[in-house]
This record gives structure tokens, C-alpha cells and sequence, in this order.
């Protein structure tokens, strides 16, 4: 048991008991990657703080026990005034990693095609994804967050990326609030769907929580009101 | 999965990352950031005692107007610098706090660290330069003392920058009210008089002001001629205590908002 939902439930706002999510509970277990299906943006943006320790649940437990990543590909963390050796440095060090042996590793691995050296703000977008992209295969923590997808431009680096994400996948364990289907279908063993009343459906069988969440959406009366 | 460690080595080492990057980006950004650190209580201290060496007023204590100013504006620093400093995490840590490994305690712990060891480094460095310049002798009265009082300066910085972070959470204008409200501190903190000459009554109400009494401390510390008949180190005490106990309470309670 890596990360654990007891009976997790969030409010949408602290005056009305108008839950945005309702009961979740699931155990991650290591191997076992998990997609949770969301509509609502709100629901999945709370989701995803819920995963990142940001927020805490107003009613039941998160427990968190292994080393959590942040979302793959993203370096909001970077400090553009340091250069991006340094940041790669502080985030090896806030995980207890080695900075020098994983620092080598990246460069290796993106064909030195990215100047450590410079300040991070003169890094480009595709090149910050890439140092980030390769900094989460060397750190090995025990769960991968994806937002989105694990797309990048550089269709060599990609390809290269999804073979050894695939590896890394074998000792570690992700979860995503994507709905890239393709990759859901590659990666996930197991779906929980939310609606937009915030209640959970788990699913063990992936065409089943896929077409179960396709239904929702249709079968979606009224415009939620909340969203505003 | 890897062996559990203890949770105070994971703080440990997540400090110890967070120290790092305080000092990387905050003043190693640019080579002019440490300068202006040290420029800044040297070059006050300085301008004042130029300013008042040319009205020539005489010194309350002692016979040198830089040495008077420095243990008034030392510590006045060491505090008020905490305080801004613990006061802006939520604004210029917001992404840090978003990474599922950090926490405002850290944080504020981490920030905590660098400050105070970046100003004492900077105190002493004054304090030499000027005693170089010839302008006051090293034979301090008692050095204990001054340390004991650099320590509570920076007790009162964090608890009270950690209370102030709780406010500015929840009412976000408070920090405007801050910087009006601490503005007249530098003038009732006694940097440029001494209680001798403050009347009766006057006392009464400032006595509550903790950086008077650390002022006053400091100058008993310096001067061997002179003993404060007003600082009183047990309410010092019973300050800091409340104020770090407030601190970290009001932390804890508004640690969910802060977060959302």
C-alpha cells in the first residue's frame, strides 16, 4: 500500500455541504496503475490537489506513504533565476536522491541537446518538458502522477521516453485524471469513475468503466449549475 | 519500494533541499543581493550617525553616536527582517508548497535558517568593520549577553512573521496594515533614545513593545558604563513562548485555506 483514499470527501465550498466529491476510497497498489475518469474540470482539479497533498479532504483520510511525483513533464518548481543544473540539484535533494549520478543520467539521456548551465527562464517550453520528462524516469519514486499526457514534440525523445516509462512502470506505480484514451488503454489496469455529483464507481475492467463513463457524459441532464 | 525512513529525516533532508534552494535563488541570483544585504543595516547606521553628528546632539550613552545606533539597529533588524520574510511565504512560495513534498513549516523553518544566519553573519561583520574603523573598542561588556539577545530578536521574528502568514492568509489586507502599523516600531523601539529619558506614563504602554526591551538588552550587553533599568527578560520570554505557540497554532488552523 503505496497511497491509500479512506472515505475521502470534498466540499465545493466551505459554507454549503455541497459535495464535489463523495466517499472515494481505493488502495493503490504497486503495479496496479490507476485512471480516474472525471467529467467535471472542478472535480478533477480538486482530485488532482487531493494527489498532490495541496488540499486536505474535509471529510475521511488521505494516507500517503511512498515518494509522490509531481505531474509527469511539468516544471512549474524550476526557479527561472537559477540555472536548471541547480533546480535539478534541489529536487534530487528533496527526494534524497544522488544530484551529480541522476544529473549525468539526463544528460545522457537527452543526447545533451539542452544546456544545463543557462538560467532556467531561457529555456524554451519543449526543452524544459524534456529535462523534466527525464528527471522523473531517474529519480524512482513509488508513484507517477500524469495530467494530460505523456506527449512530447520531439517524436524520437517520445518514442524513447514510453518504451523506458513502460520499464520504469514494472517497480513503480501511476495514476492519472487524464482521459487519453490510447494511453488508458496501454498503461491503466483499473478505472474509477467520478460523476458529476461526485459519487464513485470503480471499475476492474477497463472497456467497462471507459463505456460507463461515456454514458455519464450523454446521459448528463441539466448543466451543472455549480459550474460557473 | 524502497526502506521507510524516519519522518524527521525526510524533514531533515527536505530543509536541507529547501535551505539550497533559498540560497541559490533568493540572493544567489545576483552578485549584488548579497552586497545589498550587508549594505543595508551598515549604511543606515552609518547615514543616521552622520546626520546626527552634524545636528550634534549628545549621546545618550557613551560618547560615539555609530556604536550607539549599530546595537539599536542590529537587532531591530535581525527581527523585522523574519518577520517580512516568514510574512510573504504564501505569495513567493506558492509554487513550492503545490510540490507534494513541501509543507509552509518547511518552509518557514527553511527560511528561518537562511535569514537568521545571513543577518548574524551580516551583524558581525558591521560590528567589525566599524570597531576597524577605529570607532568603538571590542571589549564588550558581556558577549553572552548579546548573543542571548540576538537570539530572542529572531525568536520574536519567526513567532510573530508565523502569526502575521496566519492573518495575511485569511485577510489578505492585513499585510498592508502591517507595513503601516510597523512603521512607527523603528522610532518606539528606542534605537535613538534610551528609556532614561522617556517619562513615567510614556513607559507604561511601551513597555509591551518586545523590541524595547531587546534594544535595551543589547545595549546593557555593549556598554559596560551603562546597566537598562527597563528590560525585563521574563516578559521577553513570556513573549516569544505565546508568539511561537500563537504562530504555529494559527499555522495549523489555517494551513487548509492557505493551501486551496
Amino acid at each position: 500500500m503505496i497511497l491509500n483514499f479512506k472515505n475521502v470527501s470534498v466540499a465545493a465550498s466551505t459554507k454549503q455541504k455541497n459535495w464535489l466529491i463523495q466517499d472515494l476510497s481505493f488502495d493503490l497498489k504497486e503495479g496496479k496503475n490507476l485512471a480516474l475518469l472525471i467529467h467535471d474540470e472542478r472535480i478533477r482539479i480538486q482530485t488532482m490537489k487531493l494527489l498532490l497533498g495541496t488540499i486536505k479532504p474535509d471529510a475521511g483520510r488521505v494516507i500517503r506513504q511512498g515518494n509522490i511525483s509531481t505531474p509527469i513533464g511539468e516544471s512549474a518548481i524550476f526557479h527561472g533565476e537559477m540555472t536548471t543544473e541547480n533546480n535539478l540539484r534541489f529536487i534530487c535533494k528533496l527526494y534524497g536522491r544522488n544530484p551529480t549520478k541522476v544529473i549525468t543520467n539526463i544528460l545522457d539521456y537527452i543526447e545533451n541537446s539542452v544546456n544545463l548551465k543557462s538560467k532556467s527562464k531561457t529555456l524554451n517550453a519543449v526543452d524544459k518538458r524534456k529535462v523534466a520528462m527525464a528527471l522523473s524516469l531517474f529519480l524512482e519514486l513509488d508513484v507517477y502522477l500524469i495530467r494530460g499526457d505523456i506527449g512530447h514534440p520531439d517524436s524520437h525523445f517520445k518514442e524513447k521516453f514510453e518504451t523506458d516509462f513502460m520499464k520504469l512502470l514494472r517497480t513503480s506505480t501511476a495514476i492519472t485524471v487524464s482521459t487519453n484514451m490510447q494511453m488508458l488503454r496501454t498503461l491503466f489496469h483499473s478505472i474509477i469513475t467520478i460523476d458529476n455529483e461526485g459519487v464513485s464507481t470503480p471499475f476492474s475492467d477497463l472497456e467497462k468503466g471507459i463505456s460507463h463513463h461515456k454514458n455519464t457524459k450523454q446521459n448528463r441532464g441539466a448543466p451543472n449549475d455549480a459550474i460557473k | 519500494m524502497p526502506a521507510k525512513s524516519h519522518p524527521l529525516l525526510i524533514q531533515i533532508r527536505i530543509i536541507g533541499a529547501l535551505i539550497y534552494r533559498l540560497i541559490k535563488s533568493e540572493h544567489g541570483a545576483t552578485t549584488f543581493s548579497y552586497f545589498a544585504a550587508f549594505l543595508k543595516p551598515l549604511g543606515q547606521i552609518m547615514m543616521l550617525s552622520t546626520m546626527f553628528s552634524v545636528i550634534s546632539r549628545s549621546v545618550p550613552i557613551g560618547d560615539n553616536y555609530i556604536i550607539f545606533l549599530a546595537s539599536g539597529i542590529i537587532p531591530y533588524h535581525l527581527c523585522m527582517t523574519l518577520v517580512s520574510k516568514v510574512m510573504a511565504i504564501h505569495k513567493s512560495g506558492k509554487i513550492l508548497i503545490s510540490h507534494p513534498m513541501i509543507t509552509h513549516i518547511d518552509l518557514s523553518i527553511a527560511i528561518l535558517i537562511v535569514e537568521s544566519s545571513i543577518l548574524l553573519i551580516v551583524s558581525v561583520f558591521t560590528l567589525m568593520i566599524v570597531g576597524f574603523l577605529g570607532l568603538w573598542d571590542f571589549r564588550v561588556d558581556s558577549v553572552l549577553q548579546i548573543l542571548l539577545t540576538a537570539i530572542s530578536s529572531i525568536a520574536v521574528g519567526y513567532g510573530v512573521g508565523l502569526i502575521n502568514l496566519s492573518i495575511s492568509i485569511r485577510l489578505p489586507s492585513y499585510e498592508k496594515a502591517w507595513q503601516l502599523l510597523s512603521m512607527p516600531l523603528f522610532i518606539l523601539s528606542g534605537i535613538l533614545f534610551t528609556t532614561d529619558i522617556i517619562p513615567k506614563a510614556a513607559i507604561e504602554y511601551l513597555y509591551y513593545n518586545p523590541l524595547l526591551h531587546i534594544t535595551e538588552s543589547m545595549r546593557t550587553g555593549v556598554y559596560r558604563s551603562w546597566d537598562s533599568s527597563f528590560t525585563d527578560p521574563m516578559y521577553l520570554t513570556k513573549f516569544i513562548v505565546v508568539s511561537i505557540f500563537l504562530g504555529l497554532l494559527m499555522q495549523k488552523l489555517t494551513e487548509k485555506r492557505a493551501r486551496a
